[in-house]
């Protein structure tokens, strides 16, 4: 007569499956921590940081595979030298055992900025794995402006991903469109030129960009911004970012069109790119197809050969010389001729004065422009 | 040396934590040679029947040790006439202090703050605990550095000991103690060869082991001599020399000596 038995695994269900969560959380806190330690060696002030990172990793556990190419590295990197055996040893550790712990990563916009784990990130792309693991740790303030401070003034940036990311933060501060920001930074340049000119007191804006927060409010204030404005500059000058570069340099890469913007993420040099724009549709009188293809040429010549800022000029000039239409030249001489016809049958000496004055700088100044234009030619 | 302390903790009445404690400090104080310290958590204050102690005046008891004005002299009895092993007794008393307990705010961490700024000079401190879930076993468990875990083989107990994994790892989390003290393993008590229940029971209890991912100890025979060796105040080792019984605790002391000496 066997009685029933008494089910012990069962009774235990809750206590095994809290048993296997917690020690899994244990088991990623321990690898957690083997890799602050290691980082503890090479960098002490990320250790503040990656305590609070871990903080906030233990209190939330959400894990996600995020795709490898989503995930841009950390300029900011603690771990700055990473060599090939470093690699190699994390590549067979993952081939071997698999990803341990998710890396950490740290959302900006549609893309992920990578705050830990690079090793296991390149290790991964090298062993052609589509994604990793991840958590996922919000950006802390002063964090973001570190890393942002030091990926904006890093050697090496390409100018299109700088001027982006000025523009989306810029965006991120003020909430304001792209358009409305690129108008914005460029009316306010302009009248922050117009105020120094005035009022030869102020500090340089380069003075500005490296001074401290307050000195920069102080200026700010001191100069006649409109709000919006004066939102936009605040933010680019707390990056350290002179507005009247931004505007003149930075900015125009966002026009560039996107074949040139591919260009430079390949490496063209950003004043190479800014030349090559030169050759458009309408400069070269052909439709876009020309362009494309006329400007596709010197960016591969540009990239292959390493063209220097001179010759390419020189290339560019001739493209666009030989391909004007003969109809423009002559309108372009028609002009002239006529010009030339009624000059000299003009008799100044009869004008006014302030009117004769007017015609006297005119003609130096269209001296100056053909010796100049002379001389490039040579 | 690392000191050892050691809860002993159940969700269950008569299952054996006493019996284990005072079995395990003689066995470590005389076969290991190590120095043990018996504190009772207990408010019917066992320890005093398994150690022949009179009664403690509440001054004399773990209650002045948990009280705001604790010196850091600990009042610490002789057991069975062993200087290795000390007991701080216990005192119904504390179930008052623990009332009080309940609005300091470092109510749980009473035990584990008097261990750290007066620390026992033992290398093993013993925790026996009352039988019920509450503010005195959270503080058995937040001064542990070990926890252990009573197993009568018989349903309600094991329900209990269920129930403690999942309290052990909940208020671990609560109390933010890091590390959470160790599991060192269940210890299966009074088991009886003859019924089949126990048999039953004991048949599952590896696999147990290694879902929970613990030590399995071997069983604690359920012997008459243990109740007799209480009368008298003794363990089993005492008052039963060569009893069977007294070799089953070999294993957990082993492994406390071992974690001892590093
Ligand atoms: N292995 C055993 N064989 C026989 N009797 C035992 C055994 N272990 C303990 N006992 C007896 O069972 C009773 C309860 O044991 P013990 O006091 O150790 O349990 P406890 O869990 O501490 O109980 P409490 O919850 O009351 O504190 C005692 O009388 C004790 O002598
Ligand atoms: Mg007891």
């Amino acid at each position: 007569m066997g009685r029933k038995t008494v089910d012990l695994i069962g009774r235990f269900q809750g206590a095994i499956a809290a048993t296997e969560e917690v020690q899994q959380h244990d088991k990623r806190v321990a690898e957690l921590q083997a890799e602050i330690e290691e980082l503890r060696g090479v960098n002490k002030d990320a250790e503040k940081q990656l305590t609070e990172l871990r903080q906030l990793l233990s209190g939330q556990s959400g894990e996600q595979p995020i795709e490898l190419k989503l995930i841009d590295p950390n300029p900011d990197q603690p771990r700055q030298t990473i060599t090939e055996a470093n690699i190699q040893k994390k590549m067979r550790s993952l081939d071997e055992h698999g990803q341990l712990m998710p890396i950490i990563l740290i959302p900006t916009g549609d893309r992920y900025l990578l705050w830990d784990g690079e090793l296991r990130w390149r290790a991964a792309d090298r062993l052609g794995w589509p994604n990793l693991r991840a958590v996922f740790a919000p950006m802390p303030e002063d964090l973001h402006r570190k890393v942002l401070l030091g990926f904006l003034h890093q050697e090496g940036l390409n100018p299109l991903d700088r001027a982006a990311a000025i523009v989306k933060e810029v965006g991120l501060k003020t909430s304001f469109e792209t358009s409305e920001i690129l108008k914005l930074a460029r009316s306010a340049v302009r009248q922050l030129e117009r105020e120094l000119q005035r009022n030869p007191q102020l500090p340089k804006l380069t003075e500005v960009v490296n001074a401290s927060q307050k000195d920069q409010e102080a200026f700010l204030n001191r100069v006649n911004l409109r709000e919006e404005q004066r939102e936009v500059i605040a933010v680019l000058v707390d990056y350290q970012i002179n507005p009247q570069t931004f505007t003149t340099r930075d900015l125009r890469m966002l026009d560039l069109p996107e074949d040139l913007q591919q260009a430079i993420r390949k490496g063209l040099d950003g004043s190479h790119a800014l030349q090559i724009k030169r050759l458009s549709a309408k400069s070269l009188d052909t439709d876009e197809e020309g362009a494309f293809s006329a400007r596709q040429q010197l960016i591969d010549k540009a990239l292959q050969n390493g063209l220097t800022r001179d010759t390419l000029k020189i290339e560019i000039d001739a493209l666009l010389i030989t391909d004007n239409p003969p109809e423009k030249q002559q309108a372009g001489s028609r002009q002239l001729a006529n010009l030339t016809k009624r000059l000299r049958q003009a008799k100044p000496w009869k004008w006014e004065s302030k009117r004769r004055k007017k015609y006297e700088t005119l003609l130096g100044r269209l001296e100056a422009l053909l010796a100049d234009t002379e001389e490039t030619e040579e | 040396m690392n000191q050892i302390i050691l809860s002993i903790i159940a969700n269950a009445g008569g299952v054996g934590k006493s019996t284990l404690a005072t079995h395990l400090a003689y066995d470590l104080a005389v076969r290991k040679k190590h120095s043990v310290a018996l504190i009772d958590l207990d408010p019917q204050r066992s320890l005093d029947v398994f150690c022949g102690l009179e009664p403690a005046e509440p001054a004399q008891s773990i209650t002045s040790v948990l009280s705001q004005d604790f010196k850091g002299e600990w009042p610490l009895a002789t057991a069975w006439k062993i200087d290795k092993v000390s007991v701080c007794q216990g005192h119904q008393a504390i179930e008052q202090t623990a009332r009080t307990l309940v609005i300091h705010p470092r109510g749980h961490y009473s035990l584990s703050d008097r261990l750290k700024k007066y620390p026992l000079p033992h290398e093993v401190v013993i925790v026996d605990c009352p039988a019920t879930l509450g503010l005195l076993i959270s503080n058995a468990l937040a001064a542990a550095t070990h926890i252990i875990i009573p197993l009568q083989l018989e349903p309600k107990a094991v329900q209990g000991a269920a129930d403690v994994i999942q309290w052990y790892i909940n208020q671990s989390l609560d109390l933010g103690l890091d590390p959470r003290p160790d599991l060192l393993g269940f210890v299966p008590s009074a088991y009886e060869a003859g019924t089949a229940m126990h048999r039953q029971l004991l048949e599952q209890l590896p696999v147990l082991a290694e879902q929970l991912n613990t030590k399995m100890y071997p069983h604690i025979r359920n012997s008459k001599e243990f109740v007799n060796a209480s009368g008298q105040g003794l363990p089993l080792q005492i008052f039963r020399p060569g009893h069977k019984a007294n070799d089953d605790f070999h294993e957990i002391s082993n492994d406390l000596s071992r974690l001892i000496n590093g």
